[in-house]
């Protein structure tokens, strides 16, 4: 009896095991799981010197057919996690999107800023899956001016989002209307003034829309009558300020590049890997990139570092040191900021950035709050003689990195720490090896 | 009771005077007009009502003597070469339209403008150059007082002073001197009289606002598959909105003519009659 009963469940269980590997597979075939329609890669491509440019590139997971293609042109001190809230939108619609570092884009006469712009798009347009009769490009401050000087002559590039970012060239100007198949969209703050000006940006930027003949052009002013608009909404800072304009870029392309129909499949996870977004002090969204030692218990909790990038450069200076540092048991947090600046009689710094990165730290489990170094380069020295010498600095240790670049003539060996809350190092030139061994030092 | 005699001798005499009268009548005339087309330049027509509280200069004209003039530039991707081309006798304007003479004109002539112009602004600053027209704005005005609006040649002409270099005001100056131009600090319009004429005695015609002609701009430099919905007319002379490097006097800027800026106006011209 008993072995019958054995015998009788083994069927049962083998019979609801067929049943379930039955309706699996059925679930199988004719319910797919839902594939990532769309993807970020990183890519490395050469500009037509041999300069190696990295980029992130978007792209349909299966590509079957062409598709549109915008180039997307960071602003002066930017980089290409600028257009990181951009991509959904962008998959959404279908359209392949590069954004490349441009470390070469300076406010300097070197033809290279704006040869690498048109290296860009002349590479976008030779890819196998992309139409190039449907091309734009997407500026943003500086990068408006040379980003038009680099399409000058390409007469298939039919759109261009101008955001914050007046064309002062009249040889550009012209362009426009001489070759009108180009469709602008401007987006303008009333911040890219100083106070008390005429508003200088917007007044140029509706000359390039009156100047310009295609019927999709457009512009998006933004008015200010609650006064709660910063500073920040210059460049593509009006991503996080005016969400809305998100949807207004979208839906632009979609009418140039004449997209009927919206794409499927998963478009939202579209970040790179290890890319955080944390709060700057003043609720400030900064992407950075944030990488941790497997936690250990019996180790306690791990030190760990913010690294700061050089002026003109992005998050990415740091990456080949990053396993390094991870290796010997620290902590990563390498942050974007754009919000150092100097401008005729208004200082600007990012010292809310940096006590968010701090307070981002902090918040973690697996990291001490006790041992939490930040390192500075020059562009950074300014914030940094702020906020030690007023003791805002919520990290005790501080290591400054002479990386050359803009320093604000700040001198980091006479800043003055009076109470020695801080302790301070100095590295001279860029120095890997010696960074990591600093820090493993004194972490 | 005159003799024969003395009567003839009264008519000669009379007959004589009024020969010398008439001699020195006609005389009179020929030095009043030749003086009058001589002079040129410095040649100056009234044609506004005098008021002591208004700049003398303003509704002033100077006369362009018929001859062959150069036009054009061999730097010039869209107006070269360097060339001579003839032209009749007209009279130009000295100084773009203000806002006060085109406040009068519209209240003369009851005419509703195309453009944004902006009667308000205008009465508060009747000194600026009148701006924010379209094309047929402009012409509008022209004709109500039998002008006409230049051509681009007869424009250029007149800005490089009839000479063959390309300059528009002396080139002692330095540039932010020559015209009102961008990075000049003030990123507005400013009163028609603000910078220094040029050899010719023409104010504005370098920097400030844009000048509307009545030229069309060559479809065989324009590409796009909407140019053939405009008429795309050429402004000259630049506005603030420009650097100073990248406008000269042949300097050709394409704009629909059914579109209007705060930085375009234009100045008037008439036949010689």
């Amino acid at each position: 009896m008993m072995i019958e009963t054995r015998r009788k469940k083994i069927r049962l269980f083998i019979f609801l095991f067929l049943i379930l590997l039955v309706v699996g597979l059925f679930f199988l075939i004719f319910f797919p799981f839902s594939s990532p329609g769309w993807i970020l890669e990183e890519i490395k491509f050469k500009a037509h010197d041999g300069f190696e440019l990295k980029a992130h590139l978007l792209r349909p997971q299966n590509p079957q057919k062409k598709y549109p293609a915008v180039a997307c042109f960071h602003q002066l001190w930017g980089n290409r996690d600028d257009f990181l809230k951009l991509y959904p939108f962008l998959a959404e619609s279908g359209i392949i999107a590069i954004a490349p570092n441009f470390p070469r884009q300076k406010p300097n006469l070197n033809p290279r800023r704006i040869s690498d712009l048109r290296d860009t798009v002349n590479f976008l347009e030779k890819m196998e899956w992309v139409d190039p009769k449907r091309v734009g490009i997407i500026t943003a401050s500086f990068s408006v001016e040379t980003g038009l000087m680099a399409i000058r002559g390409k007469r298939n590039i039919i759109a261009d989002v101008m955001i914050s970012g007046p064309i002062l060239s009249e040889n550009s100007r012209k362009w426009l209307t001489q070759n009108s198949d180009i469709a602008i969209f401007t987006i303008t703050s009333i911040f890219d003034e100083k106070p008390g000006d005429p508003p200088k940006h917007h007044l140029l930027m509706r000359e390039c829309l009156a100047r310009n003949l295609n019927p999709f052009s457009r512009s998006m002013f933004i008015k200010d009558k609650e006064n709660r608009f910063s500073i920040y909404a210059h460049g593509t800072f009006v991503f996080d300020e005016f969400p809305e304009s998100l949807q207004k870029i979208q839906a632009f392309f979609e009418d140039v590049f004449e997209i009927k129909t919206r794409e499927k499949g998963v478009i939202d996870r579209l970040l790179p890997k290890h890319t955080i977004f944390f709060r700057s002090t003043d609720g400030f969204p900064v992407a950075a990139t944030f990488k941790q030692p497997r936690f250990i218990k019996n180790r306690g909790k791990m030190p760990a570092v913010i690294l700061y990038p050089p002026q003109f450069e992005s998050r990415t200076f740091y990456d080949p040191v990053i396993n390094r540092l991870i290796s010997r048991g620290i902590a990563v947090l390498a942050p974007n900021t754009k919000r150092t600046c100097r401008e005729l009689r208004t200082i600007h710094l990012c010292d809310k950035e940096i006590g968010g990165a701090v307070n981002y730290l902090k918040r973690q489990k697996n990291i001490d709050p006790a041992r939490i170094a930040v390192l500075f380069p020059p562009f950074y020295f300014l914030a940094a003689q702020q906020l030690i010498e007023s003791g805002a600095l919520a990290a005790k240790i501080v290591i400054f990195m002479e990386t050359g670049g803009m320093s604000f003539g700040v001198n980091p060996r006479k800043i003055k720490n009076k109470k020695k809350d801080y302790k301070m190092y100095y590295l001279d030139g860029t120095n890997f090896k010696e960074m990591i061994f600093l820090l493993k030092k004194k972490l | 009771m005159m003799s024969i005699q003395e009567t003839r001798f009264m008519n000669l005499r009379i007959r004589v005077i009024c020969f010398f009268l008439l001699l020195f009548c006609a005389a009179i005339f020929f030095s009043l007009k030749a003086s009058y087309e001589a002079a040129q330049s410095t040649s100056i027509e009234q044609t506004t009502k005098d008021n002591p509280y208004q700049d003398q200069r303003l509704g002033k004209q100077v006369y362009i003597k018929p001859g062959n003039y150069y036009v054009g530039s061999d730097k010039e991707m869209d107006n070269k070469p360097l060339r001579m081309v003839s032209f009749n006798g007209f009279y130009i304007d000295i100084h773009p339209v203000t806002n006060e003479q085109y406040v009068e004109f519209l209240s003369k002539s009851h005419y509703q403008p195309k453009g944004t112009f902006d009667m308000n602004e205008a009465n508060r600053f009747p000194d600026l150059p009148a701006t924010n027209f379209t094309y047929e704005d402009a012409a509008a005005y022209a004709a109500f007082f039998h002008k006409r609006l230049p051509t681009e040649w007869e424009w250029e002409i007149a800005a490089r002073s009839l000479k063959k270099e390309v300059v528009y005001v002396s080139q002692h100056l330095p540039h932010h001197q020559r015209g009102h131009f961008l990075f000049n600090k003030e990123y507005s319009k400013k009163p028609v009289f603000s910078y220094p004429p040029n050899d010719l005695g023409l104010y504005g015609m370098a920097g400030n606002v844009f000048e509307w002609t009545s030229s069309k701009y060559q479809e065989k430099y324009l590409y796009g598959k909407h140019v053939h919905k405009f008429s795309i007319m050429v402004l000259r002379g630049g506005a603030w909105t420009n650097r100073a490097l990248d406008i000269r006097t042949t300097t050709r800027t394409p704009f629909p003519a059914s579109r209007c800026l705060e930085w375009i106006g234009f100045r008037c011209v008439r036949d010689k009659r």
